[in-house]
């Protein structure tokens, strides 16, 4: 039994693939079972007759647990249970301390100490009503100081902006940026489902992933989707592991999968490429090889290509390994606003600057058409070899295409759990952030006023952050003898209205990582940026296995 | 839909750009400053803040509150100025507008800064803020910072004074400024006091790096100081040198020190570096503030009584009550309004303690220059100071069967003093000192308290009579006469005094009055007819013995070179000038040259315009209007000092 934080979740393996199922998926659970590995106490009788019993979960969900109490009479058929769900064993909505509540006895085999609990109240159910309510309520009334502060703020800068133009500019810049960001997430709406579904080509590039592709796989083909709209083509760019093995054993299982091995590595790109050649779908979904799709991912990436000016759709991406460690816990904030606040935004232009690789679905015909641009690629006379989302990106809006954002479609993806790996990859991500800003730059301007506005913001500010940081936590302090306490309560509002966020969509104790990013970004990924655009030419990949 | 979107999207962007434009684009208001337009030899009133806060509090006013009290100071006619008019108006090289306005703000704090900024362009004023210069090294964002103040100059509106520079600290070895002020007490540590020199040397290095440090972040000397807590080394508690130290270095390195208090006028004669100021109260509403400041402008009106407390401003412990004055021992009541008197009679019923001492001041510009007439138990003294040193002008010992009340009458004419005790003569005629020139009238408990249960005071009339004799003026008219103008000499005679005339000389000088020898006929002399003459004048009077009474002589119309030649032989000179012709000498002249008199004799709307030209380089004081006949005595030409004509 261990009582330690795990990664993320296990569920429980289905028990009927696809190939068994009926076609809609009607006979599978409708609750998701985890496995776990934690203790539990049981509590049976009254008064003085109360009797307690040690006992280990084995698996959870939120109706109910599969148990093991060795000292529970066999005749008991209503116990209390009380256990504290340990980080990472349950979505994290649901780690909200320690539970106490009557269960019946559902099943139990003679002579066996498992027993099935089915719980009085379902968790679910049980925390909408309190915990889930408590902080919706105190996400609402951070988020309400936060704006509140911060507008206060900004009137000051406002009010005094003749005292110090530079600096006042530059807070209301930012402060205004950002606020426009939930502002315009705000408008965000949701999508209507389609009628007809269109066919599907999922394309999966693999490089050394044959810890995680498996998993992939499995939830690509066990998609909620019609399986004669779905293709899955999975394409290996010469892994050096057990890749290659590890996929065409999952074609043993799902005969329909097809594994698509390149005889030399290629890139990326060129794996992409090689798998959209044998797609046959109207649509073409880009998924990353450690990405997991939640069952209606699919379904419901397809939705907005209802507008005919739709030509690609990102979804959106949390992250999988939550529970692993501070880095990972704060990338899950971070990851959650960059997509649902963020890409939103954007979306509500019909703008979104960048989709994301764990999913993005385009138009087949609109894919092929940019698709020689986008494979020979080059960028201060070398080939680009990274940045194939947000160059692809540039591709569409340059060409007057609507890009858009579907935060139902929904992946989870494994992160960097080391420091060093975490800021090799974003060293990467900056430096085709500012490559591609750059080319996108010469167009955005066609755009949507207010987006054209927000996006040539988004691409200033972030590049004067680092002279931004080091005057005001080295400069002020050292020479004016000023406390940069206002820049660092500043730097603490704006996370706390991206923390208050996470908090109201995912009502997870995590959100106050969000806060701890904030900082993180300021005091080491902030000056990451000169060095990015100072060696944005460079296009090793750099965090490859 | 989508038309509408982009419709308000291009809306938003458009009124950024706006917003943009006018915030970067828009000039910085400048303040309303017009030299050119002042006139005023009156005085300047002088207002201190000791901060800006968010709310108002008896200390702090809010930035409503400020701005209610500026715009309401705006509205009633005051304007500010600089430093450097204050200065050029002390040395009457230069006027100041009608209701001339300093306003300074203490400490160096960067809040008062920038929530006064906004008020000052909105009002047109203009401010001073004076650091302690050792706080802009101090940690935080509470004081101004080298660089602030950079901004700070930049701004028209601002301009930065000195708060010395460790003087607000306290001393080494004491626990606060309230044990040990920087700049009043020498150090003792371990037993061993400071040395003088080491006093002295401490105090001068203090204000000169004060000066040095603001010199360097603004670019330009500081010209104003502002004393930490209110006094330069003159309070009881202060080491004996303190004054004289401060004195040496605030006169060295800087134009204007201001001293606290509870008066926010200073008139013309006021010690440049003592000069008082009001700190307003936060909470004062505008009406209270324009109330205080209208009660110490300058008056003419006589103090017929004791009045009420707005009569008065006390220092220290002092109020009326039971229809008597009351001051306990140290404190002092100043008749307001009273800043700019010359001529005086004032007189007082003091009821001192028996081991008291009760004075009446007059001519009081500061505690460097004052009269005033002491009664004690020992007696009566008449004593006048002049910067350091005090003189005994006249002690009358007490008689045996002197009353607890001593009702006291004090004249002073010129400068002559005349003195009453219990309406007995004590002292007539007493010689005063030409520097103790004009000031205002008060009373002082020295020791013990104080009851004053009668005063009256007013300003003397101060006509010049263009008549050969004072004899012409009735008697009962003598004592509004400040000067006569007789006319001795003509162009083309010999000089030469009748007895008649020296015997009137004499008697006008015991009388306290003026006597200015009138030349006529000598405009249009040339200078060697002008050296001649002025050389001939200049030995009849000495002839005489007469010249020390005679130091000013009157000349008809401008009569340069009769001008000059006078000057050479060490007299003052008053000009007589038609309307005209002083309209015409207005326009022409920078500045007039020191002493000098202009009488403008004639009435008129030209005579009006003249005035005005004048007024731009002359002081008041020493400018002349024809009165209209018989203002005096039938027959008699009469002339009225201009700044003797301010009523309230």
């Amino acid at each position: 039994m261990k009582n330690e934080t795990q990664s993320y979740p296990e569920p429980a393996p289905e028990r009927r693939l696809r190939s068994r199922s009926r076609p809609n998926y009607s006979d599978r659970r409708a609750v998701e079972r985890y496995l776990a590995d934690f203790p539990a106490r049981i509590f049976v009788g009254q008064g003085k007759d109360a009797r307690e019993y040690a006992a280990t979960v084995h698996d959870i969900s939120s109706g109910g647990l599969l148990i093991e109490a060795p000292g529970v009479p066999p005749e008991e058929t209503r116990i209390r249970v009380q256990f504290r769900i340990p980080e990472g064993v349950m979505p994290e909505a649901f780690i909200q301390g320690v539970v106490s509540t009557n269960a019946a006895v559902l099943h139990r085999e003679a002579g066996q100490p498992l027993m099935g609990l089915a719980f009085e109240e379902d968790l679910g159910v049980r925390y909408q009503r309190t915990a889930w309510s408590y902080l919706r309520w105190l996400a609402a009334a951070v988020l309400f100081v936060a704006a509140s502060l911060i507008m206060v703020i900004k009137y000051e800068n406002l009010y005094y902006f003749w005292f110090d133009v530079p600096v006042f500019l530059y807070s209301l810049l930012v402060g205004g940026y950002l606020l426009s960001r939930f502002i315009f997430a705000a408008f965000y709406g949701d999508s209507k489902p389609l009628a007809v579904l269109p066919t599907i080509s999922v394309i999966v590039p693999v490089r050394n992933e044959e810890e995680n592709v498996t998993r992939t796989l499995r939830q690509l083909m066990e998609a909620d989707y019609p399986r004669e709209r779905l293709q899955v083509i999975a394409v290996d760019d010469c892994s050096t592991d057990r890749s290659l093995a590890v996929m065409q054993a999952s074609q043993k299982i799902y005969p329909e999968l097809v594994v698509l091995g390149l005889e030399k590595n290629a890139g990326k790109r060129h794996a992409l490429a090689a798998g959209v050649g044998l797609a046959n779908g109207e649509v073409i979904v880009f998924i990353d090889s450690d990405s997991f799709l939640q069952p209606d991912a699919l379904r419901q990436l397809v939705n907005r290509f209802a507008d005919p000016q739709v030509a690609a759709i990102t979804g959106h991406c949390d992250v999988e390994n939550v529970w692993t460690n501070l880095l990972t816990r704060m990338q899950t904030v971070r990851y959650f606003v960059a997509f649902r606040v963020m890409k939103a935004a954007e979306s509500v232009f019909d703008s979104v600057s960048c989709l994301s690789g764990p999913i993005a679905a385009y138009r087949r015909e609109v894919l092929q058409e940019i698709m020689p641009e986008w494979l020979s690629q080059m960028f201060m006379g070398r080939p680009a070899t990274f940045g194939d989302d947000r160059s692809l990106t540039n591709s569409l809006l340059r060409r007057g295409y609507k890009v858009v954002y579907e935060s139902k479609a929904r992946v989870t993806t494994l992160v960097p759990e080391d420091h060093g790996t975490f800021l090799r990859q974003q060293l990467r991500w900056k430096r085709s952030w500012f490559r591609e800003s750059l080319i996108a730059s010469t167009f955005m301007w066609r755009k949507q006023p207010l987006m054209a506005l927000s996006f040539y913001l988004g691409f200033f500010l972030p590049l004067i952050g680092p002279a931004i940081v080091l005057r005001a936590l080295i400069y002020v302090p050292l020479v004016q003898r000023t406390s940069p306490l206002m820049y660092i309560v500043g730097i603490t509002l704006m996370s706390a209205l991206m923390s208050s966020t996470y908090l109201l969509y995912k009502r997870s104790r995590l959100w106050f990582y969000g806060t701890v990013f904030c900082f993180y970004y300021m005091f080491v990924l902030v000056w990451q940026t000169p060095w990015a655009v100072l060696t944005s030419w460079r296009n090793e990949w750099a965090t490859r296995s | 839909m989508k038309k509408y979107s982009l419709f308000a999207q291009w809306f938003v962007l458009a009124a950024l750009a706006a917003f943009v434009a006018y915030v970067l684009m828009r000039p910085t208001p400048l303040p309303d400053y017009a030299p050119a337009t002042w006139r005023s030899w009156n005085g300047v009133t002088v207002l201190s803040y000791a901060g800006i806060a968010r709310t108002d509090s008896p200390v702090y006013p809010s930035v409503k509150r400020l701005e209610a009290q500026l715009s309401a100071l705006r509205d009633a006619g005051y304007r500010t100025v600089r430093p450097e008019d204050v200065r050029a108006f002390l040395d009457e090289r230069a006027p100041l507008p009608d209701k001339a306005l300093l306003l300074i703000f203490e400490g160096g704090r960067k809040e008062a800064f920038i929530r006064a900024t906004p008020v000052l362009q909105r009002t047109g004023f203009t401010a001073v803020i004076t650091v302690p210069t050792s706080v802009m090294r101090q940690w935080g964002s509470f004081y101004l910072k080298r660089a602030d103040v950079r901004r700070v100059v930049r701004l028209p509106q601002w301009q930065v004074g000195s708060m010395g520079h460790q003087a607000i600290e306290p001393l080494p070895g004491t626990a606060s400024s309230e044990q040990g002020r920087f700049l009043a007490q020498r150090i003792r540590l371990d037993g061993k006091v400071e040395s003088a020199d080491a006093f002295r040397n401490r105090i001068l290095q203090d204000y000169a790096r004060s000066a040095s440090v603001l010199e360097d972040a603004a670019g330009k000397p500081p010209l104003l100081y502002l004393y930490p807590f209110a006094e330069a080394g003159q309070s009881p508690d202060s080491d004996p040198l303190a004054e004289a130290a401060n004195r040496d270095a605030v006169t060295r390195h800087f134009s204007l020190a201001f001293i606290g208090g509870s008066n926010a006028f200073n008139g013309p004669g006021s010690d440049p570096w003592s000069m008082t100021r009001l700190r307003v109260p936060g909470d004062w509403t505008p009406a209270q503030l324009l109330a205080e400041l209208a009660s110490s402008q300058p008056r003419s009106r006589p103090q017929a009584a004791l009045g009420n407390a707005q009569d008065w401003v006390f220092e220290r412990e002092g109020g009326l009550r039971d229809a008597a004055l009351h001051l306990s021992a140290g404190a002092a009541a100043w008749l307001r309004g009273s800043d700019a008197w010359t001529d005086i009679e004032v007189s007082a019923e003091l009821q001192p303690d028996a081991k008291g001492c009760a004075a009446l001041y007059a001519r009081y510009t500061s505690v460097r220059s004052w009269l005033r007439v002491t009664c004690d138990a020992e007696g009566l003294r008449v004593q006048e100071r002049l910067g350091t040193r005090l003189y005994t002008l006249c002690r009358r010992p007490a008689a045996d069967d002197a009353q607890s009340i001593r009702r006291i009458r004090l004249r002073i004419r010129n400068n002559r003093a005349w003195v009453w005790l219990n309406d007995k003569p004590v002292a007539e005629n007493l010689p005063i000192s030409p520097a103790t020139r004009r000031g205002r009238v008060g009373l002082g408990s020295e020791q013990g308290d104080l009851r004053v249960s009668a005063f009256t005071a007013r300003p003397l009339p101060s006509r010049w009579v263009l008549a050969n004799s004072i004899r012409l003026v009735p008697d009962a008219d003598r004592e509004q006469v400040q000067a006569i103008l007789p006319n001795w000499f003509r162009a083309g005679e010999t000089p030469s005094l009748a007895q008649t005339a020296q015997q009137d000389l004499l008697q006008t000088a015991v009388a306290g009055i003026h006597t200015v020898p009138l030349l006529t006929g000598g405009a249009a002399l040339d200078a060697e007819a002008a050296r001649a003459w002025a050389g001939a004048i200049d030995a009849e009077l000495t002839r005489a013995d007469l010249k020390m009474l005679t130091p000013a002589l009157a000349v008809e119309g401008p009569a340069l070179p009769l001008a000059a030649e006078l000057r050479n032989r060490n007299f003052r000179v008053t000009h007589l000038l038609t309307p005209a012709q002083a309209l015409e000498w207005g326009r022409s002249i920078a500045q007039a040259t020191p002493d000098e008199v202009i009488v403008v004799n004639g009435l008129g709307a030209e005579a009006d315009r003249a005035l005005a030209w004048l007024l731009r380089v002359i002081p008041a004081n020493r400018l002349a209007l024809r009165e209209a006949d018989g203002a005096l005595a039938p027959d008699i030409s009469t002339l009225r000092r201009l700044d003797s004509m301010t009523d309230r």
